[in-house]
C-alpha cells in the first residue's frame, strides 16, 4: 500500500484546492502501460516476491512511482525498464521489512488464509516459485528476466543498472542453484 | 541454454499464466480530494474489492494481508468526500469491527473513461440535498498528495547582490514562501505540483552563512539551508610592466607608444623632457599611451620614464630621433704625450679635437702619420720616428684638413737606462 506523506495534524481532512478534472498527459500514458502490462508486471513481481500479494502491492507501488517520476523519463518507452526496476528494488526492501516482521510476530496472529490466498495457493506451493523465491536477489531478478521475461543479458544489465559480467554470473549461479533444488525437472 | 534453462522457461510460463490479478487503471491513482492524515491508508478499488469479499469471507482479504503483514491495524478511508464530511466514513479495520458501513460503488468497465471521483465515489456519506461541488462545475480530484520538498538550484552567492535560486515539489496551489534574514521570496506552486524561485539577499557581507527557510501553505514541514556568502579572492598582484607600442618616430612631431600591466585603476605616467602622457590600468590590469615627444634635433637621444601610483619601479626608454646627426663641429687642438723618448724606435702619442671626419696630419724631419678625427671629434695618434738619432731634438708638426690651427712638439731622443 502507497504510503502518503503526513499532512500537518491541524489540516487533517482539509480539502484540497480544486482543480480542474481534465486528465493529463501522463495519466493517459500510465493508464495505456496499466492496461498493457499490469498482469505481466503483476507476474513478474510474484516471482521477485515469492508472494501474489506481495507481488500485487509492489507492482501497484511501481505503477504510482512511474506516474509520479513521468515527467522526469528521459525516455517514455523506458517506463517498462523502470517498471521493472522498481518492482526489484521495492521487493528487496519488502524482503527485509519481511524478515523484520517474522522475526517479531506474536505468536497468536495465526494467518488467516482469504479467498485470493487459497485461489493462488497452487502458485504459493508450487515448487518452482518456492525455488526461485530461495534465490538471492539479484540472482532471482536475472534468472526471472531472462527465462520467463526472455530479456536480453544487456537489457537486463541496464534494468538492473549492473554490468553484462554481472549479469552473466547472477544468471548462471541462479540456474545452478535452481538445478540442485529441482533436479533435472523430469 | 541447454535443457534444464528450457524447461525451467516452460515451467515459468506456467506458474505465471496461473497469476492472474485484477487489472483496473483507476488503481493507479488515488481517489480522493482530500489530504489523507497520517497512518491512513487510500481505499483503492482493489481494497474496496477485497473488502467486499471479507463480508462474505470472515476476516477479508484485508483484514488477513495485513495480519500476515504484521502491521498494526490499518484505518482505511474512504475517497471523494466533502472536507466537512471526510472524517464520517473513516472506518476502523481491526480484529473486532467489521466493514458493514462501507458500500462500494460498481466499477462498470467502461469506468476507465469516466471520472476518477465518480469511480471510486463511497455512496452513502454524501448528503444528497447538499453537494459541495455544483454541479455545473468540473469535478476535480488531486491526483496524489505531493510531497512538500526543496532543493537548491541556481547558484548566484557570489553575485551582487547574492541570490540562490530554490524549486521543489509540492500540493498544486500551494504559496511557496522562502524566507531569510536578508530577504525574502514567495511563489506558488503550479498545477504539476512544482514550483521554482529566486531569493535575492541585498548587502549579505562576505563570509556570512545565511539561514534560508523555507514553508508551504499545504505543510507543515520546513525545508531549511544554509547559504554562505563567498569571500572574494584577493585580488592578484599584477607587476608593472611597460612596452614599446607603436612606433611613431617619424611622425611630427614625434609619438611613440606604449603598453603594459599594472594594478588595476593604477595612475600611469610617461614624461620625457617637455612632453606628458597619463593613462590608468583598467581591471585587467592593462594600459596603455601615447607620449608625444617635443621636436628636436634628428638623431639626439630622448629619456623616457614611466611610473606607477602602485609601484616603485621605474620603467625607462631611451628613443633617438630619427635623421642623421650633423657632424660636430670642433676648433682644432692638439696635445704630446712627452718631450723625450728612450723608445727605439722613437716614440710619442698626440690627441686632440677637431671636427669630425677631419684629417690630421702629423710631420717630422724623421717620419710622421694621419688620423682621422671620429664623429665625436676626437683624434688620437702614435706616430713612430724609426731615423731619430740618439741625443738630437727635432720638431713634430701637427695640423688638420677641417681647421686652420697648427701644432709644433719637440721631441728628443735619448738613450734607454743602462
Amino acid at each position: 500500500m502507497r504510503a502518503l506523506s503526513a499532512p500537518p495534524s491541524g489540516r487533517a481532512g482539509a480539502a484540497l484546492r480544486v482543480l480542474p478534472s481534465v486528465p493529463s498527459d501522463r495519466e493517459a500514458a500510465v493508464r495505456a502501460l496499466y492496461e498493457e502490462r499490469h498482469v505481466e508486471l503483476v507476474r513478474f513481481a510474484t516471482f521477485i516476491t515469492g508472494d501474489v500479494h506481495a507481488a500485487e502491492d509492489v507492482s501497484q507501488e511501481a505503477f504510482m512511482r512511474v506516474y509520479d517520476a513521468w515527467d522526469r523519463l528521459d525516455d517514455p518507452a523506458q517506463a517498462l525498464a523502470y517498471l521493472r526496476a522498481t518492482v526489484v528494488n521495492l521487493s528487496r526492501g519488502r524482503h527485509r521489512h519481511q524478515l523484520v516482521v517474522e522475526r517479531n510476530q506474536q505468536p497468536r496472529l495465526v494467518a488467516v488464509p482469504s479467498a485470493e490466498d487459497d485461489a493462488m495457493g497452487r502458485v504459493g506451493r508450487n515448487a518452482v516459485l518456492d525455488a526461485v523465491s530461495a534465490l538471492p536477489s539479484r540472482q532471482r531478478a536475472c534468472v526471472v528476466m531472462r527465462h520467463w521475461l526472455r530479456m536480453t543479458e544487456s537489457e537486463i544489465a541496464a534494468t538492473l543498472d549492473v554490468s553484462i559480467g554481472s549479469v552473466r554470473t547472477h544468471n548462471k549461479r541462479g540456474i545452478q542453484a535452481l538445478q540442485r533444488k529441482l533436479g533435472d525437472l523430469r | 541454454m541447454n535443457e534444464f534453462e528450457r524447461r525451467l522457461t516452460t515451467l515459468l510460463d506456467d506458474v505465471a499464466s496461473s497469476v492472474n490479478p485484477r487489472s483496473h487503471p483507476d488503481a493507479v491513482f488515488v481517489p480522493t480530494a482530500t489530504v489523507v492524515p497520517n497512518n491512513v491508508r487510500v481505499l483503492r478499488p482493489r481494497y474496496l474489492a477485497v473488502a467486499a469479499a471479507g463480508l462474505v469471507f470472515v476476516g477479508g482479504s484485508a483484514f488477513a494481508m495485513e495480519r500476515l503483514s504484521g502491521d498494526k491495524p490499518a484505518r482505511v478511508t474512504p475517497a471523494a468526500m466533502p472536507e466537512s464530511e471526510s472524517t464520517n466514513v473513516t472506518t476502523t479495520v481491526d480484529s473486532t469491527t467489521t466493514l458493514a458501513p462501507v458500500v462500494v460503488a460498481p466499477l462498470p468497465a467502461e469506468s476507465a473513461n469516466k471520472p476518477l471521483i465518480e469511480a471510486h465515489s463511497v455512496e452513502p456519506t454524501v448528503p444528497p440535498t447538499e453537494p459541495t461541488v455544483p454541479a455545473t462545475e468540473p469535478t476535480t480530484v488531486a491526483p496524489v498528495v505531493i510531497e512538500f520538498t526543496a532543493k537548491l538550484g541556481a547558484n548566484g552567492l557570489g553575485n551582487t547582490p547574492m541570490t540562490q535560486g530554490f524549486y521543489g515539489n509540492a500540493q498544486p496551489g500551494s504559496a511557496i514562501h522562502v524566507a531569510s534574514q536578508y530577504g525574502v521570496a514567495d511563489t506558488t506552486t503550479n498545477g504539476n505540483g512544482k514550483w521554482e524561485t529566486t531569493l535575492t539577499m541585498a548587502d549579505v557581507p562576505a563570509g556570512t552563512t545565511v539561514a534560508v527557510r523555507i514553508t508551504s501553505t499545504t505543510s507543515d514541514r520546513v525545508r531549511e539551508f544554509s547559504l554562505v556568502r563567498p569571500v572574494p579572492p584577493p585580488p592578484a598582484v599584477i607587476e608593472f610592466r611597460a612596452k614599446l607600442g607603436t612606433n611613431g618616430l617619424g611622425n611630427t612631431p614625434m609619438t611613440q607608444g606604449f603598453f603594459g600591466t599594472a594594478q588595476p585603476g593604477s595612475a600611469i605616467r610617461l614624461t620625457c623632457d617637455g612632453g606628458v602622457a597619463e593613462a590608468v590600468a583598467g581591471p585587467d590590469g592593462n594600459w596603455e599611451a601615447v607620449l608625444t615627444v617635443p621636436d628636436g634635433p634628428p638623431g639626439s637621444t630622448v629619456a623616457v620614464r614611466i611610473t606607477s601610483s602602485t609601484a616603485t619601479v621605474v620603467r625607462q626608454f631611451s628613443l633617438v630621433r630619427p635623421g642623421a646627426a650633423p657632424p660636430v663641429t670642433m676648433d682644432f687642438t692638439a696635445s704630446a704625450g712627452w718631450a723625450t723618448t728612450d723608445a727605439t724606435p722613437a716614440v710619442d702619442e698626440y690627441s686632440g679635437n677637431s671636427t669630425a671626419g677631419a684629417v690630421i696630419t702629423i710631420t717630422s724631419p724623421y717620419g710622421g702619420t694621419q688620423v682621422v678625427s671620429n664623429g665625436d671629434g676626437h683624434w688620437t695618434a702614435r706616430p713612430t720616428f724609426p731615423d731619430a738619432p740618439v741625443g738630437v731634438t727635432f720638431n713634430v708638426h701637427i695640423t688638420s684638413s677641417k681647421g686652420t690651427a697648427a701644432y709644433d712638439f719637440p721631441l728628443t731622443r735619448v738613450a734607454p737606462p743602462v
